[in-house]
This record gives C-alpha cells, sequence and structure tokens, in this order.
C-alpha cells in the first residue's frame, strides 16, 4: 500500500468509527468509553472472569492482575456489576486484543429484558450494516445458548472432552463417548439447516426454544438475509449468555462482520458488535 | 467456490483412490494430474497441497473452508475447527515402541509432545519428553529415550531400527474438516462435500 492510500484507508477507519457513534447517538443511543486496561482482584476472580484469561494478555503489578480487554460485553458486563449506568441504550467503539491479534469493535448494548426493544436494536444494526457500510448480508445464525442444557446432564455439560467435540461437531467421537443412543448423536447426523425442524419435530421439549429462535430469525429474513440457519449446538462462552446469540455474516466473507445476544448480567441486555 | 486443504504425500495418493472409489472424477483427474503444483483450480471448488501438520492452519486462518488431514494432527494441535467426520484411508495408530518392555517409561522422545503428555497424565505416571522433528526411532535405538511415542502402520520401521510395539493407543484415520464460520457462510456447499465424501 503506498502513502497516499494507506493515508486514506486509516481516515477512512477514523471516520468510519465517528459515523458509527454519530449515527447511534442520533438515534437516541448513549456513548461509553472504557479503559483498554481491566483491573482485576484475585480473590474475586469468577470463573467467567476466569475462563477468559487465558484468551487475554495478562500481568501483574502491586498485587493486581491487570488484563486488555478482549471482549466488549464482558467489559459492560463487568462495569455494570460494579457502577450504575443509568441508559438503556448504549453504542461504543474501540479496540479489542486477544493473545495474537488487535481488531476493532464498534458495538450496542441495551440493558433491559423487553424483546421487542432488543429486537429494535438488531434491526438497526442490521439497517446500518446494510444501508450505511453498503455490506449485503448473506447469512446468519441463530443459536439459543440454553438448548444443549436440556439434552444433556449437568455431567455430560459439564465434561470438557463432550465440550469440546460438540464445538467441534465431531459427531463420530461424541458418539463413541454418549453411546448411539443419545438424543444429540441423531441431531448432529442432520444437515445444519434442517436441525431446527428436526428438534421441532422429534423434541417437544424444546419447543419453546426453537419458537424463540423463530421469533429472532423473522426480523432477519424481513431484513433480506439470503440464508438464515438455526445452530441447535451452541455452548455459550460465558456463564451469563443465556439466550439468544446471533451472527451476521457479510457476502463472501468467513469471519462474521457482526455477532451478539442476550445475556443476563448484572440483568437481562442484548448486545451486538461489528467487527471491522 | 469452496476452498480444500490437502495434505501431499501419501495422503494425498489415499484420497485420489478414495475420489474414484466415489467416482468423483473431475476432482480425482485434476489431483492426478499435478506434478509440482500447490494451488489446483477447478469451476467448483480450489484445493491447497500444503504439508499435513499445516492444513488446520489454512482452515482455522478461513484461508481454506475444508481440510483433510490426519486425526493424529489434530490430535496434537488445538484449532478451532469443526472436525466434520472420518475418512476410510490414513488407517494407523499411536503407540509406544521401544526395544524391551518395561514397568515405566520415564523418558520418550515423539512429535507428539501433546498427545504423549496426555497419555502420561491419563495413567499417572511422570514423564519426561524429548520433542524431535524426525528420525524419532534413533533415540530409542541409542538409548536417547527409554521409548518413542510414534504412528505405526505396518511396523515395518520400528523393526528395522530394534524396537517393538509395546502399547497399542489410539487409532488414526483421515478426518474432514472445516473452518467453524465457513461451515455455516457456506454450508450448502459443504454439506453437498460432505454428502458426496460420506462412507457408505
Amino acid at each position: 500500500m503506498n502513502t497516499t492510500s494507506l493515508n486514506k484507508s486509516i481516515l477512512h477507519q477514523k471516520k468510519q468509527e465517528l459515523d458509527f457513534l454519530h449515527h447511534f447517538h442520533g438515534l437516541g443511543y448513549d456513548l461509553i468509553d472504557l479503559s483498554a486496561i481491566e483491573k482485576f482482584d484475585w480473590t474475586t476472580l469468577s470463573s467467567d472472569d476466569l475462563g477468559l484469561m487465558t484468551e487475554r494478555h495478562k500481568w501483574q503489578h502491586e498485587g493486581a492482575l491487570y488484563a486488555l480487554r478482549s471482549d466488549w460485553t464482558n467489559a459492560i458486563v463487568r462495569y455494570r456489576q460494579k457502577y450504575q449506568l443509568h441508559s438503556e441504550t448504549i453504542a461504543y467503539s474501540g479496540p479489542i486484543y486477544t493473545l495474537t491479534t488487535e481488531k476493532h469493535q464498534y458495538g450496542l448494548e441495551t440493558f433491559t429484558g423487553d424483546v421487542n426493544k432488543q429486537m429494535a436494536v438488531l434491526k438497526q444494526m442490521v439497517n446500518y450494516i446494510k444501508d450505511t457500510l453498503t455490506l449485503p448480508l448473506s447469512v446468519a445464525v441463530i443459536s439459543h445458548n440454553t438448548l444443549l442444557k436440556n439434552l444433556l446432564s449437568e455431567t455430560e455439560l459439564n465434561d470438557a472432552l463432550t465440550r469440546k467435540y460438540i464445538q467441534e461437531r465431531n459427531r463420530d467421537a461424541l458418539k463413541a463417548k454418549l453411546g448411539e443412543e443419545h438424543p444429540i448423536i441423531d441431531l448432529m447426523a442432520q444437515p445444519a439447516a434442517e436441525q431446527a425442524n428436526y428438534v421441532k419435530t422429534n423434541m417437544p421439549h424444546l419447543k419453546r426454544h426453537i419458537e424463540e429462535m423463530n421469533h429472532w430469525e423473522k426480523i432477519l429474513i424481513e431484513e433480506k438475509v439470503s440464508y438464515v440457519y438455526g445452530d441447535m449446538l451452541a455452548l455459550p462462552s460465558q456463564s451469563y449468555y443465556k439466550g439468544i446469540s446471533i451472527q451476521l455474516y457479510a457476502e463472501d466473507q468467513v469471519e462474521p462482520i457482526a455477532s451478539g445476544g442476550q445475556y443476563s448480567s448484572p440483568s437481562n441486555a442484548f448486545g451486538i458488535g461489528l467487527n471491522i | 467456490m469452496i476452498t480444500i486443504a490437502l495434505s501431499k504425500g501419501r495422503q494425498l495418493k489415499d484420497f485420489i483412490n478414495y475420489l474414484e472409489e466415489k467416482e468423483l472424477t473431475d476432482w480425482s483427474s485434476a489431483l492426478n494430474a499435478i506434478s509440482r503444483e500447490l494451488v489446483v483450480e477447478l469451476p467448483d471448488v480450489r484445493f491447497l497441497l500444503v504439508k499435513g501438520e499445516d492444513v488446520p492452519v489454512y482452515v482455522e486462518e478461513g484461508v481454506a473452508d475444508l481440510g483433510i488431514t490426519g486425526s493424529d494432527v489434530l490430535f496434537e494441535q488445538d484449532r478451532q475447527i469443526n472436525n466434520l467426520m472420518d475418512l476410510p484411508f490414513g488407517y494407523c495408530h499411536f503407540a509406544v515402541a521401544a526395544k524391551a518392555p518395561q514397568d515405566t517409561y520415564p523418558v520418550v522422545a515423539t512429535k507428539y509432545v501433546n498427545f504423549t503428555k496426555n497419555y502420561f497424565d491419563s495413567i499417572m505416571q511422570p514423564v519426561k519428553i524429548i520433542q524431535l522433528k524426525g528420525s524419532v526411532e534413533l533415540a530409542a535405538t541409542i538409548d536417547m529415550a527409554d521409548a518413542i511415542m510414534d504412528i505405526v502402520q505396518t511396523g515395518t520401521t520400528l523393526k528395522e531400527n530394534g524396537l517393538y510395539e509395546q502399547i497399542q493407543l489410539d487409532e488414526i484415520n483421515a478426518r474432514l474438516i472445516s473452518n467453524k464460520h465457513a461451515y455455516f457462510a457456506k454450508n450448502d456447499e459443504i454439506q453437498t462435500i460432505m454428502n458426496q465424501l460420506r462412507m457408505n
């Protein structure tokens, strides 16, 4: 990249970030900015905190543990556990760091259990991607983070190997571990596009979860997302993800352009972040 | 367009034979015709010919949507990929091999450090692991290690170096893997390929 195009690219990125914040501030969102360095107390680390630590840059200084922000929603959850935030909807932008990458994330959060208000946030994000970023959305994946809780025993759900096989969609290994008769084995044999229907037909006790997923699916279909899949095998990365989770893919892109979902800490909420 | 990363060498030959068996002749003819090319393009698919150990890297990074590699490679690498299904070739197994049986094997040479550590942890025996990149048999032959942990197909190489299989461990075969996001983003195409490659 020559100097001129590099300058243009940097200016474009900065402008895009500012445009995002202006756009959603204009729609009534309050803006929030948090430090990219987060401080933890060794004695009050939660299992969620510990779970994320393997993916974060962290260091110790004067008895406290510090880590670089790796996920905006997690940072906001921790902020809200400590301080009062009076806004119902917020927008943010800033870097997130994994052990090997730095990304810029723009996102929205709404702190309400009202599903219609949560859906309105999703719609606004989808419209922003389509209309302002002019990126057509080709695929959306919707999952329900409590679905597997109803298919697996607590022991199975907490077993590291079982979780790994589910996350890897490794049906052969899971069959050897849980047995051919286990309901998840038949479910995994179905093509991804047909798994939701299979659950609806064969697992009536999970009907409520599928209906919830269908409700969200409808919005994305209305917003002209070409393919909407239901993922029946989602395992939440954090314990506070207890509801719907959504990933949106732009045309010809392998990484999701946006991902988010419902969570429940310290109160019911919904968030969605754009990965630029 | 789907991109598939394949292991070069013996596994590629096995894959071509399997394609012929499944009458996927467009793919098998194109792969049979290669000499030193690393990329093979067909109208609906692009093959990347890479080292077996690198297949999961290409898939995890999203450069390839699908990959075919041995389960030994997947055992050793903790990659964020979908490990979708068995393919009926590349059969062999992990084994501990030594000159003679011993009650314990305190020093083990191997390419497969994680697998070896997990195995000795599972039998609650401490082990010193010496990581080698190749010619692993030599380490036990010249007594640098009490045993080696390696993959064994026929056992000929072991015998030629005065070693014998002492403990037979996990079976290995080829696996179809996918990028986590491509699995959904290109689900139609991936599902078609899975159906075509599925064992009867």
